[in-house]
């Protein structure tokens, strides 16, 4: 697929990027769905709708029971979350050369990533610096993500209660200022 | 009514929690699995259909050809004789000529029948071992594998806890699966978790439940039911679709729309049952997990954790594979719920029953054409039929009756017998068998399926009575042998009012009401299957109610737990008993009072109209006592009415004897059995009906009050009052009706009808032989009667002895001179007649060998006895001839009967 001029990176980058941050949310949220990670990314990758298609088929000698694996919400909203990082950190270099820049950019997001939960009154992890010095995820991008986080998980067929959950879990997983 | 429901569901989960017992509602049985076999079978036999409609595509005008021949045959054969037959032999004989002929044909066509339903059951098999491949390879199914090994661990541990001898595999899919689900061939379940839950092997409150839930599928053998049952009907609507597609590609298309609609329906029917099983076994499933769980608190935080229950219309409700959550957990809080009975409980195996008896009886009837003995088509179809329903209906409310009597409460069986009668009716009218024959439902007269829906509701009615009385008296830990019991109970009652229906129909329908009248008091006392069901019933309420009185303490029953259950209030041995005798006495009583105010029978005619009047009174009275014990006692009073009823009867008919004895009558065992019998066979119908009053029992969910060892001074005196009226009532209805209800004495036809072309030579010969000869011979006879009484009642030998030789046997030497004189026109007359003339002879022998006797000589004595009790019976077997004389209006109804042998 050509590289739209309006896309700030690879896909191949962002897919290493979002399948990162899906397993340091999934982590928090659901550590058990890890060990079934890999073939349910590949499932979505190949297919991104597949937990919206159709209704829930009722099994005959079922249980009657719906409940989805949440890795498919969690990549979804990692997707989204990553497109916004990104955007979020290519606002700041807008007028250098964005081919250039996109390693950096990638780079610059997969900072923003807390691999290790923060520790209780420990110093936190400062805010990374855009190559120009700019705090670049704020309290308000924060805010943002959480919002973007929440609606793609609601689309993605979680509940309100599970979305937030899992929206404030994305948030938790990433650095943000204050 | 969703919505009352809805209410009703979520007005009892709110409803504060009160100690209560918990059930073991599964130690019992289900009526789910029977009418999963139901339900196949109806499929299966939808193969006789297109089997049978394959070989008139095929064959047909062969087959045509051959009845042709055939006819044509026997009647040159029959015409040929050396010796020509009288119209009504020789008609019966090119009858069974024909069928003889033509038996190879029917075979033929039997066969396509059957390989319809060979097909049928192969092709099922094929896709029940295909289906599991194609599902596990479309849904990418793959074992629990490392990293999910531990889940596969697990699992197998809960397989043992769950009382499996052979644990199912476990499988999983991909993440498209949300829900678990059971599948496989028979014998080699799988279980498949969602993902979701498999990897969340360690959550216990999560994985168990749905685990177990599962296992118990696979206990239950719901996987080979319900997939049977799904292979089953793929493979049939193929076949169904193959008459409809065939018919509209040639240009005869009237049977299209007759066979579309039915065709349809049967689908539909399919459709509705399947889920509505599925559903049903659910329950089944949750409450097997609680039970091995230990308890149902983390399946009901599961159920209650899934989507907000959303309502469902009407169809959605209909084709759900499982009920909603709420609903789930309102059983699972009480278990007795699930043993509840609802109209479509009913409505189900009947209508799947009425659907395949007349393909059975069709196919059947064709493979005995050749032999003569059709009847036993008749009858394998009725047993089919009805140990469908036993093991549907019957299990179903004898579980419930148990479960009441263990939890508390009693549910309605109103709506369960409006199901099981509105089922009848319509899976006759749809059936399969009667696509193309131009009549609704096979009748000409589509009114007398009435009798398909009362006698259906009844035996409904005397199951859950049965089922009643046997839960006050069984101990559970005979579960097994309960089980079978009420399937066998029940199945019997249930294939006897189904044999009793379509035979009566039969009769009304072709014959008129006047067949149909005879029918009643003359064949249908020699059906075995009746007089079977009768015995049963009787012995079934008897051991229960002796059971009863031997009964242990509840603590012997398993499945219960917490405070012991309440014993029932049900009918005293001394109730029933008296309502019997009061209904019997009272039924003899009007005849007494009929016989007191219109006088003896002075023509034979007027004899045989009082013998069949008997017949019915001592029938009805089973049906009086039968209403008065369910009016009296509810369900349970139905229930005891199987002993009560025939006691009723009996009575009545020993209470006739006595009086008929003191008038003078002769008494034997022979003749009290031969009087007995036919009112015992025909009370079975009353009591079906008699039994309905006991559907008007309101249900209750409380415990009942324990009953009163004294019974108040007004029911006391209703135990007596209900019976007697109920008695009085009916009788009196009968023999002020009884020129409409048992017949008219047949107004003979003169001699001089002679030559009359609305009358056959035959019919006119045995007229003349009831009108002119008999009534001779009875008249003549009447001296030498009453000599004959006059000897019993002396106590001197010596007199007796001149009486005999001076009275006696002059007497009886014209009646025998006369009796030889009458030259009988037909062999049926000749027989007939055969009878008399052998009663008369003995008893001219026997009375000569009492002189004998009388004067010294002990074993011309005994010699004597025996030759008079000969004669007795050969002189009831002459009446019983001179009967169905009279009934055929001159033709005997049963020609087989006096040894008539056709071809």
């Amino acid at each position: 697929m050509p590289l739209d001029k309006d896309d700030v990176l690879l896909p191949d980058v962002e897919l290493d990027l979002v399948d990162e941050l899906a397993q340091i949310v999934l982590r928090q949220v659901a550590p058990e769905e890890l060990a079934l990670y890999r073939e349910t990314a590949e499932l979505y990758i190949h297919d991104p709708g597949f937990m919206r298609k159709g209704k829930p088929k009722e099994e005959a000698v079922g249980f009657g029971l719906d409940l989805a694996m949440l890795t498919p919400s969690v990549l979804a909203v990692s997707l989204e979350a990553v497109r916004f990082l990104a955007t979020a950190v290519s606002d700041a270099a807008r007028d250098e050369l964005r081919d250039e820049l996109r390693p950096v950019i990638a780079d610059a997001v997969k900072r923003l990533f807390r691999r290790e939960p923060a520790s209780a009154g420990g110093d936190p992890v400062s805010a990374p610096q855009d190559p120009k010095g700019r705090a670049i995820l704020t309290a308000e991008d924060g805010r943002e993500v959480r919002r973007i986080a929440l609606q793609r998980a609601k689309q993605s067929g979680l509940d309100d209660e599970r979305a937030s959950l899992l929206a404030d879990a994305l948030v938790g997983v990433l650095l943000v200022n204050g | 009514m969703a919505d009352q429901q809805n209410e009703q569901v979520a007005g009892d989960m709110a409803a504060s929690a009160l100690e209560r017992i918990r059930l073991n509602v599964l130690a019992f049985g289900s009526p789910s699995t029977s009418r999963y076999i139901a339900l196949i079978t109806a499929l299966l036999c939808t193969g006789l259909f297109v089997g049978d409609w394959v070989y008139n595509q095929v064959l047909g005008r062969h087959w045509i050809k051959v009845v042709v021949d055939c006819a044509g045959q026997a009647v040159q054969t029959t015409l040929h004789r050396r010796v020509p037959l009288p119209p009504v032999q020789a008609e019966i004989t090119q009858q069974a000529l024909q069928a003889r002929c033509r038996g190879a044909a029917e075979i033929g066509r039997a066969i396509f029948a059957l390989g319809g339903v060979g097909v049928a059951a192969a092709c099922g098999l094929v896709i029940i071992y295909l289906a599991p491949v194609l599902v596990r390879r479309r849904r990418r199914l793959r074992p629990l594998d490392p990293p999910l090994h531990e889940a596969s661990h697990r699992f197998g541990e809960l397989a043992a806890r769950s009382g499996l001898r052979k644990a199912p595999r476990a499988e999983r899919g991909s993440a498209r699966q949300r829900d678990g689900f059971s599948y496989g061939s028979p014998g080699r379940p799988r279980v498949v978790l969602p993902p979701a839950v498999a990897v969340r092997w360690r959550d216990r409150e999560l994985f168990e439940p749905l685990v177990l839930h599962e296992l118990a599928h696979v206990r239950h053998r719901d996987v080979a039911l319900a997939w049977l049952a799904r292979s089953v009907w793929y493979a049939v609507a193929p076949l169904v679709a193959v008459p409809i597609v065939m018919t509209l590609l040639s240009g005869d298309r009237s049977i299209l729309a007759d066979f579309a609609w039915r065709a349809a329906l049967l689908g539909l029917t399919v459709l509705l049952v399947s889920t509505a099983l599925l559903r049903s076994r659910e329950h089944d499933a949750d409450l097997r997990a609680s039970v091995i769980a230990g308890n149902s608190d983390s399946l009901i935080a599961v159920l209650q954790r899934m989507p907000a229950y959303r309502p469902r219309s009407q169809l959605r409700q209909l084709t759900a594979r499982h009920t909603t959550p709420n609903q789930r957990v309102l059983i699972l809080q009480n278990p007795e719920r699930a043993a509840d009975l609802m109209f479509v409980d009913g409505f189900t195996p009947a209508f799947l029953a009425a659907l395949l008896l007349p393909l059975v009886v069709n196919v059947l009837v064709i493979v005995y054409t050749g032999t003569g003995r059709t009847g036993i088509g008749e009858l394998a179809a009725t047993l089919l039929a009805g140990a469908l329903l036993g093991g549907s209906v019957g299990v179903g409310v004898w579980r419930r009756a148990i479960v009441g009597r263990i939890a508390g409460g009693s549910a309605r069986i109103a709506p369960l017998a409006c199901g099981v009668a509105v089922g009848l009716v319509l899976g006759q009218l749809a059936s399969l068998a009667n696509t193309g024959t131009g009549v609704t439902a096979g009748l000409y007269q589509p009114a007398w399926l009435v009798l398909s829906a009362v006698l259906g509701a009844g035996a409904t009615a005397l199951s859950a009575g049965m089922g009643r009385l046997w839960a006050d008296s069984i101990s559970l830990r005979h579960r097994h042998s309960v089980v079978t019991a009420s399937v066998v109970v029940s199945g019997l009652t249930f294939a006897a009012a189904l044999w009793i229906a379509a035979s009566l129909q039969f009769e009304l329908d072709n014959r008129g009401v006047v067949f149909g009248r005879a029918w009643l008091v003359l064949t249908l006392p020699s059906a075995s299957l009746v007089a079977v069901t009768v015995a049963l019933l009787a012995l079934s309420a008897a051991g229960a109610l002796w059971a009863r009185g031997r009964r242990r303490t509840a603590s012997a029953r398993p499945g219960e737990r917490g405070s012991s259950s309440q014993p029932a209030v049900s009918m005293r041995g001394r109730q029933w008993v008296v309502a019997a005798l009061t209904c019997g006495i009272a039924a003899e009583g009007c005849l007494v009072a009929l016989r007191f105010i219109a006088g003896p029978a002075t023509s034979f005619q007027g004899q045989a109209q009082r013998y069949y009047l008997l017949i019915w009174v001592a029938a009805a009275a089973g049906g009086a006592c039968t209403a008065a014990l369910s009016l009296l006692g509810g369900v349970g009073g139905t229930g005891v009415a199987g002993v009560a009823a025939p006691l009723a009867t009996v009575t009545a008919v020993a209470a006739f004897l006595v009086v008929n004895t003191a008038l003078g009558g002769h008494l034997s065992w022979q003749y009290a059995l031969t009087v007995a019998k036919p009112p015992l066979s025909v009370g079975l119908g009353f009591t079906l009906i008699g039994a309905l009053i006991g559907l008007r029992s309101s249900p209750s969910r409380s415990p009942r009050q324990t009953a009163s060892a004294r019974l108040p001074a007004p029911r006391a005196l209703m135990t007596y009052l209900v019976p007697a009226v109920s008695a009085l009532i009916i009788s009196v209805v009968l023999i002020i009706g009884r020129g409409i209800i048992i017949g008219p004495g047949v107004t003979l036809v003169s001699v001089n009808a002679r030559g009359s072309t609305a009358m056959t030579a035959a019919r006119y010969d045995g007229l003349h032989y009831l009108d002119a000869s008999a009534a001779a011979i009875v008249a003549t006879d009447a001296p030498a009667r009453r000599a004959i009484s006059a000897v019993r009642d002396t106590g001197n030998s010596t007199r007796a002895v001149a009486l005999i030789r001076s009275e006696v046997l002059p007497r009886l030497r014209t009646v025998l001179r006369l009796a030889e004189s009458v030259r009988p026109g037909t062999p049926q007359l000749i027989a007939i007649h055969y009878a008399c003339l052998s009663a008369l002879r003995r008893a001219y022998t026997g009375f000569s060998l009492l002189a004998k006797g009388l004067r010294g000589d002990p074993s011309a004595y005994a010699k004597a006895k025996l030759t008079i009790h000969d004669a007795n019976i050969a002189w009831t077997a002459w009446q019983v001839g001179l009967l169905e004389l009279m009934l055929g209006e001159g033709i005997p109804l049963r020609p087989s009967a006096f040894g008539l042998s056709v071809g």
